[in-house]
């Protein structure tokens, strides 16, 4: 009696100490299935990025742009949530430094030809308007206006900006501009020769391998428009479903776009299909 | 041993040699404290940190590596040199009073304005120096990282990098008249830290996060709210973020400096004036017991 009066703490420390470990032996079994994989990543909204970066907007862009560069998955089904968590990072650095030389650049190549020309178009936009020295954001968002959403007048004055701006490229553009308005642009080519020279420009093997994509799905696309041309001459009379192709054997089968966003045919011509961001839905899925 | 060694240190000597200005004797006091506090360890941890900063994240841009570094730069000088300020106002008033150095160094014919002026001048002119030779570091960086790889448009190392320098030093100059204002009232030593941090976080993020807040509203339900009520912070603190002129040497064009910086430069020095002399009354009416 007296040894427990005096070593009362003690046993209860070890009496405290042993209903403590029944807990973490009666623990339910740990789930040892693998969890599933998630590819996308969050995107903290751009104020609170700039107050975790101490009120510095510049680190917080730069920040926020090597993330959006340097965590993108390899794995093809990671593809939808890489474009997804791109075009919410590149807005996110778009508005903290809209001046931001790479996010424009890999906006333009990553999101507008990945299918999100509309979100790359905006990043454009606040780039052209920072940076207003520079020509290439209004060419690039002149060149994109035309030949995604077919929008002339838009592209011609982004274009006759840009050639403004110029000091060395003010013919090309403005020439480039006269083209689009006479509508004698031949589009595909042009714009398949610019793409093949970004991805030969890009240091990164990875930025590489992203744009080896982009180039064939734009070559899926010539593909489809040379046979559909091939299709008009031969028979006549305009393409109304893109199968006759395959039944007519122009074409032996319809050309696999490698980023899985596919091509549609609306109103007698082929063109890229475009994510549908809002929705967080794909087409082919 | 040490601590005697201090106590001498902090002994003021100008009954000793009438002939030594006693702004000096405070400079020399400073960077005796300054060692011992390894405050020279800092120093060179910043500038190993800055080059290396610099070069790796040169390594993540594919269009504008030198810029991308010395912007990486800049952020890395706003966000070390306060705190360096911070502990040396740490050990040259906060520990002078907390162990009763005061006895020495505040004895007559030494006014309190003189002390307050002596120290604060010593730890702003240690801060400005290390911004010195750390701005001269990261110029150097950059440069070398600029002959690796052609830009269409390199960053500015001239004029431009040298306003943006002399911006930011009016910078430290308010975050070090904050620390010594919260050095005399606190009541510990993480209070000093955590409060002019504090301060400098939301004098350098008010004004950009009602920006933001007016470019999109999609993010709170009633942004006018928070716009109006923030802005309010605008009487409180000085604006920080507006004395961030990096982008003049980013993208080398003098277009980027805001057009009222006089009066931007007038205000923040008033500010910092104000805090000081907030400062010297508040030491003179403090009671040490």
């Amino acid at each position: 009696m007296m040894l427990l009066l005096r070593h009362g703490f003690l046993a209860l420390a070890l009496l405290s100490g042993t209903i403590a470990a029944s807990g973490w032996y009666n623990r339910p079994p740990v789930n040892a299935a693998i969890p599933m994989e998630v590819f996308d990543r969050v995107v903290i909204p751009a104020q609170l990025q700039l107050l975790l970066a101490g009120g510095d907007r510049f680190l917080a862009a730069n920040m926020e742009n090597i993330r959006a560069l340097a965590s993108p998955s390899d794995s093809p089904e990671a593809a939808a949530d890489n474009m997804l968590f791109v075009v919410r990072a590149r807005g996110a650095v778009a508005k903290l430094n809209p001046c931001h030389e790479d996010n424009y650049y890999l906006a333009n190549a990553l999101m507008t030809w990945g299918g999100a020309f509309r979100e790359g178009n905006e990043v454009l936009v606040a780039a052209a308007q920072c940076r207003f020295w520079d020509e290439i954001p209004p060419f690039l968002y002149g060149f994109n206006l035309y030949f995604f959403q077919g929008n002339v007048s838009g592209a011609v004055k982004a274009l006759d900006d840009a050639a403004d701006r110029s000091l060395v490229n003010s013919a090309p553009f403005r020439k480039l501009a006269i083209m689009i308005k006479a509508g004698s642009f031949q589009d595909d080519s042009l714009a398949l020769s610019y793409l093949e020279g970004e991805r030969d420009h890009a240091k990164d093997v990875k930025l590489r391998g992203m744009l080896d994509k982009r180039v064939a799905r734009m070559r899926g696309l010539i593909t489809l428009k040379n046979a559909q041309t091939s299709y008009e001459k031969r028979y006549n009379k305009p393409l109304t479903d893109p199968k006759m192709l395959l039944e007519t054997g122009i074409l032996k089968e319809l050309p696999s776009d490698p980023l899985k966003i596919g091509y549609e045919f609306h109103e007698g011509r082929f063109r890229m299909r475009e994510v549908k961001i809002a929705g967080l839905e794909l087409p082919n899925k | 041993m040490r601590s005697t060694a201090l106590l001498h240190s902090s002994v003021p000597k100008q009954p000793s040699s009438p002939f030594t200005p006693p702004v000096l004797a405070d400079f020399a006091i400073c960077a005796r404290i300054a060692h011992r506090a390894r405050i020279t360890h800092f120093l060179g941890a910043i500038v190993i940190l800055l080059v290396i900063a610099c070069f790796s994240a040169a390594q993540f841009s594919g269009r504008q590596p030198a810029t991308v570094a010395l912007d990486v730069g800049f952020s890395l000088l706003r966000l070390c040199l306060p705190l360096m300020a911070i502990l040396l106002l740490q050990e040259l008033f906060y520990r002078e009073f907390d162990r009763k150095y005061y006895l020495l160094s505040l004895t007559y014919p030494r006014t309190r304005f003189a002390f307050l002026l002596g120290r604060g001048l010593a730890v702003l002119a240690c801060t400005l120096g290390s911004l010195l030779l750390l701005s001269l570091i990261l110029g150097l960086t950059v440069e070398f990282i600029a002959r690796e790889y052609a830009l269409s448009l390199p960053p500015s190392l001239g004029t431009p990098f040298a306003i943006t320098i002399l911006f930011m030093a009016l910078d430290l100059t308010v975050a070090v008249a904050v620390g010594t204002l919260i050095s005399i009232a606190a009541s510990s030593t993480s209070f000093v830290l955590v409060g002019t941090l504090g301060f400098l976080l939301c004098a350098r993020s008010f004004s950009p996060i009602i920006e933001l807040l007016a470019m999109d509203s999609t993010l709170v339900s009633n942004a006018q709210t928070y716009q109006s009520s923030l802005s309010l912070l605008g009487y409180l603190f000085p604006d920080l973020a507006k004395l961030d002129v990096r982008m003049i040497a980013l993208y080398n064009n003098m277009a980027f400096l805001p057009g009222n910086w006089p009066t931007l430069v007038l205000t923040t020095s008033a500010y910092a004036l104000a805090l000081f002399s907030l400062s010297v009354w508040l030491l003179g009416r403090r009671r040490f017991s």
